[in-house]
């Protein structure tokens, strides 16, 4: 392990849109830990600040450690996607970015108009991703995209993973805007190609969007370049398959104030017998990001989303839920204390929460055929995963697993038009982030794998009602 | 050189697989770029793929006798999603019985299929055809452009 060599501490910061965090992590020995933490607010004109002073009250008396650090200021990287069918080239565009630790703010299908023009240009995304066409397919709505961005107002950087055959044309129509190439996320349909979407947008992220924000002296300075902390999290669920086998098919929650994000790490198709996949096959490891589902900022488009699990629970309790919504929309740092307010909080997490997994879940349903039963699978297949991690402020928190088996049966819950069944984990293994340990370990995760997966498995509190030495 | 990009699969609740697979391999060798999408393959994916492959045919099987139904609406649907010119062949046991070819061929050119094969055509012959039918069709376009 290249990391092992490099000394036994690391210092692992977490620029958030309201705390900027450290953890100094001791990583010699089999259970690397954390020696120290510290946070200070983040300061939104110059991140460097904060960055500062938490480096500096940590390190006191040993400059020279070495640092990784991620950042979700300013709400985290926003992507609009512009694709081509529905089902195919957006819904790509889309994995592309989420797994590049973006949150996909707008997507478009099909032939912009001066409408989507508008409204790119009104939601000012951090980079357009534009895609469309297999390699050698679609031309014409690809160009006509490429050529209504081009008229924009829009001055962001673009990058185009569509159609290689058309990569000069497109090159030439964009010249005069900030443009970067990728690779074909899709050269062929159902086959998808994200990695260099990926890392091309992950540059984006250091040499544009980073950039401006005060972190070009603490990336020299430290000799290390942030990435989207999503992404730095996408990287931990992947060391932990990969180093620690036996926690793969694996479920990670992290839900926040503003979105709820789901990362899985399983076989997306299983096949065999009567089994058959429609659409596109899923990566083995994907994260979705849900921008309408958060506990404080998006409390309100949460609340709408899950109005009908959220009547259910509460039942007639539901006085002055309507209210809670609106002051924790307003004030993201205000906690549930009463116990009809934490009763609010509970629905509403827990209705994030069914949503969240309801749709980063494939779905199977039954076809009859002269052939006979078939059971017809579109999306990801999570029925194999065996693990649950909640992290995030209020799924940290959970004191039993109660709330996450909750989420799952509603999320379980067949599609009443079509049948549909979600294909979600059975009875998963819950385990909560007490000690908030995943954005620490995800800093690691990419330099120091090993450590970075065995630090959050040893922190990670087990919820199962049968489990032995709760530390809660 | 391809002569173009053919988009191929069986259509409905039909998991016949092994035709398909001929046809997959036969019209690749004869030239053609073959998106195949396999079996149980509904309207909306022969023309999702069309679309982003920039087809010039979509060619639809149909062997469990349900193919009049499954196929209803087909041209429709191209039209109403853009593709209102693209070559569109169907083939198979497409209906339950014996019926006359010329039934058969009227039920289904009834639904903007262009051409419709029975089991015993000739692939060959298929595939002269199909040549003769995306040639007429981007010489259409040509003009429709240059007009």
């Amino acid at each position: 392990m290249s990391g092992d060599a490099a000394g036994a501490r690391v210092l692992s910061i977490d620029i958030g849109s309201t705390w900027t965090k450290g953890a100094l992590v001791d990583l010699d020995g089999p259970s690397p830990r954390v020696i120290a933490r510290e946070a200070f607010p983040t300061t939104p004109a110059d991140l460097a600040e904060g960055f500062d002073r938490v480096r500096a009250s940590l390190c006191r008396g040993a400059p020279g450690v070495p640092v990784r650090f991620s950042s979700s200021a300013k709400g985290g990287l926003a992507i609009a996607a512009v694709g081509l069918v529905p089902d195919l080239t957006v819904n790509v565009a889309r994995m592309a970015a989420a797994s590049a630790g973006g949150k996909v703010t707008t997507s478009f299908a099909y032939r912009l108009t001066s409408d989507h023009v508008a409204a790119l240009e009104r939601a000012r995304p951090d980079i357009v991703l534009l895609c469309g066409g297999t390699d050698g397919g679609n031309e014409g709505y690809v160009l006509h995209n490429a050529r209504a961005l081009a008229a924009s107002s829009i001055g962001c950087a673009i990058l185009y993973a569509g159609n290689a055959s058309i990569r000069d044309e497109v090159r030439r129509i964009l010249g005069a805007k900030d443009l970067a190439v990728a690779d074909n996320v899709m050269p062929e349909v159902g086959r998808l190609d994200i990695e260099p979407a990926r890392s091309r947008i992950r540059e984006l992220f250091l040499a544009r969007i980073v950039e401006g924000r005060g972190l070009a002296r603490v990336s020299a300075e430290t000799r290390c370049d942030p990435k989207p902390t999503p992404l730095a999290v996408y990287e931990l669920v992947a060391a932990l398959a990969r180093e620690i086998p036996e926690w793969d098919d694996l479920c990670l929650v992290d839900m926040g104030g503003a979105t709820t994000d789901v990362y899985s790490s399983t076989e997306s198709f299983v096949g065999g017998a009567g089994r058959v996949l429609r659409g596109i096959r899923e990566p083995r490891l994907t994260r979705t990001v849900e921008g309408d589902l958060g506990l404080r900022v998006s409390a309100a488009s949460a609340a709408e989303s899950g109005r009908a699990v959220i009547d259910a629970l509460l039942g007639t309790a539901h006085d002055g839920f309507d209210a809670w919504i609106a002051r924790v929309g307003s004030r993201p740092q205000l906690l549930a204390a009463a116990s009809d307010e934490r009763a609010f909080d509970d629905a509403l997490a827990l209705s994030c929460l069914a949503l969240s997994l309801a749709r980063h879940a494939g779905t199977e349903e039954e076809a009859w055929t002269p052939q006979g039963k078939v059971l017809v699978q579109r999306g990801k297949d999570l029925g194999a995963v065996r693990r649950f991690v909640a992290s995030g402020g209020f799924l940290a928190r959970i004191r039993t697993a109660d709330l996450v088996h909750r989420a799952l049966a509603e999320a379980a819950r067949p599609d009443e038009r079509t049948g549909a069944r979600p294909l979600l984990p059975a009875r998963p293994s819950v385990l909560a982030d007490r000690d908030y340990l995943v954005p620490v370990a995800a800093n690691l995760a990419a330099d120091f794998p090993r450590q970075a997966a065995r630090l959050l498995v040893d922190g990670l509190t087990c919820l199962d009602a049968d489990a032995q030495g709760d530390r809660g | 050189m391809q002569k173009g990009t053919v988009v191929l699969g069986v259509i409905g609740s039909d998991c016949h697989s092994v035709g398909n697979r001929i046809l997959d391999g036969f019209f690749t060798e004869r030239g053609w770029r073959v998106v195949n999408l396999g079996v149980m393959v509904s309207q909306d994916e022969f023309i999702d793929a069309a679309i982003e492959t920039g087809a010039d045919a979509i060619l639809v099987s149909s062997l469990y006798g349900h193919g009049e139904i499954d196929c209803a609406g087909f041209r429709d649907r191209c039209v109403e999603r853009g593709l209102e010119d693209i070559v569109l062949y169907v083939g198979g046991n497409l209906v339950v019985g014996i019926f006359p070819r010329d039934t058969v061929t009227a039920k289904f050119t009834a639904m903007g299929f262009d051409r419709v094969f029975m089991p015993s055509d000739d692939l060959v012959e298929a595939d002269r055809i199909l040549e003769g039918d995306v040639a007429a069709r981007r010489r259409r376009r040509a003009a429709a452009g240059s007009a």
